[in-house]
């Protein structure tokens, strides 16, 4: 990302303002120009309820130009915020491929989540979006891509999730692996109506205990992840889900043969700019808004056991 | 034996014991004209604690919720009478467990106010000793030397101190000082009979201009060892916001008011607050006028007996309420 | 541009001519207190206290800084609209607000002005994140007129980590105290602009050699007075390879977990972002955090990656010369030593980088060495010389080989 790694800039070591942003008090375009800070105002225009804690916001931005203009790379997340209350980082949990609206999947849990929750069609919201790196699709292919989430990390891996599925032929193959703790408390409910009826994907859905009428596994996930046996060879391995969850899977892959290289999680952490400048969601001298939300576990070792 | 010397024998023997698992007292800071909070684990290096009357720190804040470190940690702390006071007041709470404590009481004749020495200087002090009793030799970068009487330049709150020796403690580092005859003497409230004559809007004029400088580093909150919410702090609370983090008179007013009117019944007006603001905000005027109240209302010093309740613990038809 | 004179009883009238245009801001010492006001014709400026209690940083990056307004009401309905568009429907007005009036800072130290050179890099999109333009239009509104210290103080370290008490970084005009008055230089466009407009009520003569040979002497004594206490090679890598030493709890011990250091220092800048709202009307707005605050990193599930103080203590030394050198191109502090003079239990960075920055977290045995005797500027303005003992460039040298920095 940063092109600064060899030290030098013009071949200074040592910069003023002039060599940071060169012409500095004309306009600029780009990704050097205009104000981070301001987000996009955006309509709701449907909301999904997923799951008692979950729901789906579809947004339209009132700008028709940013909307034409909006793309992201799956894995890529936004702040999104109601003016008055404060914004938070989420995943951007709709298909990459989707022109008409943006879309956030939100659990109520604070001040901001639940301020989120309270809104209602045609509300008003404020939008700062893409953010962060998202997932190398484009070096994974060829390779089969094994998906394993609970909870709430299934908004982490949709967009990416959907991705892989439209471009089915560029992988090997497409496992997913998704646990919830009971039947009612699965996202994207009718996503996967569609993936259930696809034979090109491996699908697992599974729940914590015996329920009447439930058809699918029993199980927690990284027990069940055990049980399914993945074969690590040129497969890449990506989590997401509840920290306790995505620490026990992270243990079941490294015991199933998966190094640190082939495996991939997304990290949450407190965040105000989500541009990588005040200095809050840093892990190490990794910004978790800018480097990340995507890391792989072989960068992850790298940096301060403070996740 | 000088009451450092029985300070380093205490925690020496408290460490070689397993009494404790660190030992707190004061030790040189970075110059000589610094003495800092010291943490000693090894008995073999109890030499580099220290007793002068540069010891001003309040050593009980590290008592508090979240610091001790091990959490649980068997813990030795010198006090001197108002650091005990404070103690106190968090043992009157039971806020700290006193079997995880070692406390060896310091009496107290006087800390050395070092912000009033500076004004003297427009060097820098890089030392201040005490050739003698009473003298105060001060030291500049540049190599000047200047001897003041001790007196001349105590700290605000000693020179009208109540409780010069420890008023809970396990051992005492030597002889106790005299004791004022406290039932005889009023306390002094003298420093704040200015503050008190000004009319209500000059008062609130004084007291926005005091606070406007406050940058809400949050270190009078943090060095308090009675301001004790530490992380569930109303200041700090952002989940809901209770007090604005935007920096302004009228928000630092408030963020003052709280932490004044919550240390209420347990400040013994030590003073730490005053000498941790790195913008040398007189923190020290409204707490004392707060202390004043609680004592002409209830007759009240807070964190003198153990087995006292809290004043705003306890309601009693005897209680005043003024007019 | 040729180094001129000032007769120090003309300060005032540069001042006045400067704030025809700009606001101008100096150190003024009130109730024995030094700070950082706007100036006013009559107040005398302080120039014999070497540091003021705070950094001038707040003059361009605020404490409170509301960069957000915005309101709530009905959208209007057209005359004859129907169906749908006869519907209320809400609407939000946001304004991005930017105030970026002019200013002149005069009397900051060089380590005050290296410290807006090392926030510019974050501010600034460098390494292609993104630009502030907050921050970069009152930093390109803002010139700093810079004095070189005569007297360093004890805490100084300016030296140890490539920086000067006459270092010309990020200064626009440097003003050395000679007899009588000042050697005065322009460094930088922006400096000459500004002697041009205070030549309007104050003479600048040609200096003297007499004079220009003293603001030299007075530079090179100064720098000789700074101590070097620790040796910058090797630094990052040692604070990586300690990280979970047991050193950062002993050294956290005495810590309050405060912000008092982060506060008064010329580059601390990490910051929060708030809302507020009244009825239907508030503001966004960012204010000065720090991140020893215990709730700095606790996220909305409780969990907190720092909840342990001595986590918090190590973050900030490694933000400031292990994680920020690695994304930019020096180290997030300029010597300047106010921490340790204000740190309510006299924390000192030379103690923790002596100590953390060393193999297996075990302070060197000698002392270091003092640099070379070169000042990090030269009066006659040719370039400046390579920094002190142990770096070649500003911050430690990188490891070599890997694209993120760190090697395994």
């Amino acid at each position: 990302m940063p092109d600064t790694m060899s030290g030098t800039v013009n071949g200074k070591t040592r910069l003023t303002l002039a060599d940071v942003v060169p012409g500095a008090s004309t306009a600029r375009a780009g990704k050097l120009g205009g104000n981070p800070y301001l987000p996009e105002i955006a309509t709701v225009v449907q909301i999904i309820p997923e799951t008692p804690s979950i729901k789906t916001f579809r947004m339209r931005f009132d700008d028709p130009a940013v909307q034409e203009k909006f793309s992201f790379a799956p894995g890529q997340v936004g702040q999104f915020g109601v003016f008055g209350v404060g914004e938070s980082t989420f995943a951007i949990t709709s298909r990459p491929s989707e022109k008409e609206f943006i879309q956030f999947s939100v659990m109520k849990a604070g001040e901001i989540t639940k301020a989120i929750h309270n809104l209602s069609e045609g509300d008003k919201v404020g939008i700062r979006a893409p953010m962060g790196c998202g997932f190398p699709v484009e070096a994974w292919k060829g390779k089969k891509i094994l998906y394993v989430m609970g909870g709430i990390g299934s908004a982490a891996l949709k967009a990416t999730i959907e991705y892989t599925l439209e471009h089915r032929a560029d992988y090997a193959g497409i496992s997913i692996l998704y646990g919830a703790t009971a039947p009612q408390n699965f996202t994207y409910q009718y996503d996967i109506d569609d993936w259930q009826k696809r034979s090109d994907i491996d699908l697992t859905l599974t729940i914590d205990r015996e329920c009447d009428g439930w058809q699918c596994d029993v199980g927690m996930v990284p027990a069940v992840l055990e049980r399914m046996n993945p074969d690590p060879a040129e497969t890449i391995a990506i989590t997401c889900g509840p920290p306790i969850m995505i620490k026990f899977a992270l243990m079941s892959f490294r015991k199933l043969g998966f190094t640190d290289e082939q495996t991939y999680t997304t990290l949450e952490k407190r965040m105000k700019c989500g541009i990588g400048i005040c200095g809050r969601c840093n892990v190490g001298p990794k910004y978790v808004c800018v480097d990340g939300p995507v890391f792989s576990l072989a960068e992850l070792g790298e940096l301060p056991d403070e996740l | 034996m000088s009451r450092q010397d029985h300070i380093r024998e205490f925690a020496a023997k408290a460490l070689a014991d397993g009494r404790v698992d660190y030992f707190i007292g004061w030790k040189q800071g970075y110059n000589g004209s610094e003495a800092i909070p010291a943490f000693v684990k090894d008995p073999a290096a109890v030499d580099q604690l220290v007793w002068t009357p540069l010891c001003h720190h309040n050593l009980v804040t590290f008592l508090k919720r979240n610091m001790p470190d091990p959490a649980g940690a068997k813990i030795g702390v010198c006090v001197k009478g108002c650091d005990s006071r404070t103690l106190g007041a968090l043992l009157q709470e039971k806020l700290v467990d006193k079997d995880k404590l070692y406390v060896v009481g310091v009496p107290c004749d006087g800390i050395v106010d070092r912000r009033k020495l500076e004004k003297e200087f427009a060097d820098e002090i890089v030392d201040i000793a005490f050739p003698e009793k009473g003298k105060v030799a001060v030291t500049t970068r540049k190599g000047d030397r200047k001897e003041f009487a001790q007196n001349d330049f105590l700290l605000a709150a000693c020179t009208r101190c109540r409780y010069p020796n420890p008023v809970y403690s396990d051992e005492m580092a030597g002889p106790l000082e005299p004791e004022p005859e406290r039932d005889l003497i009023s306390p002094d409230w003298s420093d704040i009979a200015g503050y008190e004559n000004l009319s209500d809007d000059d008062k609130q004029a004084l007291l926005e201009k005091i606070y406007s400088t406050c940058v809400r580093c949050f270190a009078c909150i943090n060095v308090c060892p009675v301001c004790f919410c530490w992380d569930k702090c109303v200041n700090r609370s952002r989940q809901p916001e209770l007090v604005s983090q935007k920096v302004g008179t009228k928000e630092n007013l408030l963020f003052q008011m709280v932490h004044m009117f919550h240390v209420a019944g347990r400040c013994p007006s030590c003073g730490a607050c005053d000498r941790a603001c790195p913008v040398e905000i007189p923190l020290y005027l409204l707490h004392r006028k707060m202390n004043k109240e609680i004592y002409d209302m209830f007759g009240f010093e807070p964190g003198v007996k153990l087995d006292e309740k809290p004043v705003f613990q306890v309601f009693d038809l005897k209680d005043q309420f003024g007019d | 541009m040729a180094i001129k004179y000032l007769k120090a009883d003309a300060l005032p009238a540069l001042l006045e001519a400067l704030a025809k245009n700009a606001r101008v801001v100096a150190p003024f010492k009130r109730d024995g207190v030094t700070q950082f006001e706007p100036w006013q014709s009559g107040k005398d400026v302080e120039l014999d206290v070497l540091l003021a209690k705070q950094s001038p940083k707040e003059r361009v990056f605020l404490q409170t800084e509301t960069y957000l307004k915005f309101g709530y009401t009905m959208a209007p309905i057209e005359e004859g609209a129907e169906g749908e568009a006869a519907v209320p429907h809400e609407m939000v007005i946001v304004d991005a607000v930017n105030e970026a009036p002019a200013q002149v800072i005069f009397g900051l130290r060089p380590c005050d002005a290296r410290g807006f050179v090392q926030m510019d890099q974050v501010f600034g999109g460098y390494g292609g994140f993104y630009f502030d333009p907050l921050y970069n239009a009152r930093r390109e509104a803002t010139t700093l007129l810079a004095v070189t210290c005569r007297d360093p103080r004890s805490t100084c370290f300016c030296t140890a980590i490539g920086g000067c008490p006459a270092g010309h970084e990020g200064v626009d005009a440097l003003f050395t105290q000679v007899d009588g008055g000042f050697a005065v230089e322009a460094l930088t466009p922006k400096g000459e602009a500004a002697l041009a407009a205070g030549a309007a009520g104050a003479v600048l003569a040609d200096a003297t050699d007499a004079q220009t040979g003293e603001a030299a002497e007075t530079k090179m004594a100064a720098t000789l007075k700074v101590d070097v206490p620790f040796d910058l090679d090797g630094i990052r890598d040692n604070l990586h390879d300690n990280i979970a030493a047991d050193g950062w709890h002993d050294l956290a011990m005495r810590c309050i977990s405060c912000g008092t250091c982060t506060y008064v220092c010329p580059n601390c800048y990490c910051f929060s972002i708030n809302d507020s709202l009244v009825e239907s009307t508030g503001d966004r707005y960012r204010c000065w955090d720090n991140c020893f605050n215990p709730l700095y990193t606790e996220e909305t599930s409780g969990h907190n990656p720092r909840a342990a103080k001595s986590n918090r203590f190590r973050n900030r030394f490694g933000h400031k010369f292990w994680y920020y050198p690695d994304k930019y191109d020096s180290l997030l502090c300029s010597g300047c030593g106010r921490c340790i003079m204000h740190c309510p239990t006299r924390i000192d960075i030379r103690e923790v980088l002596r100590t953390m920055g060393s193999p297996a977290g075990q302070p060197p045995a000698e002392p270091v060495a003092a640099p070379a005797a070169e000042c990090g500027a030269t009066v006659s303005g040719a370039a400046p010389q390579a920094a002190p003992v142990g770096a070649e460039a500003p911050g430690a040298p990188r490891p070599t080989g890997s694209e993120e920095g760190i090697d395994a």
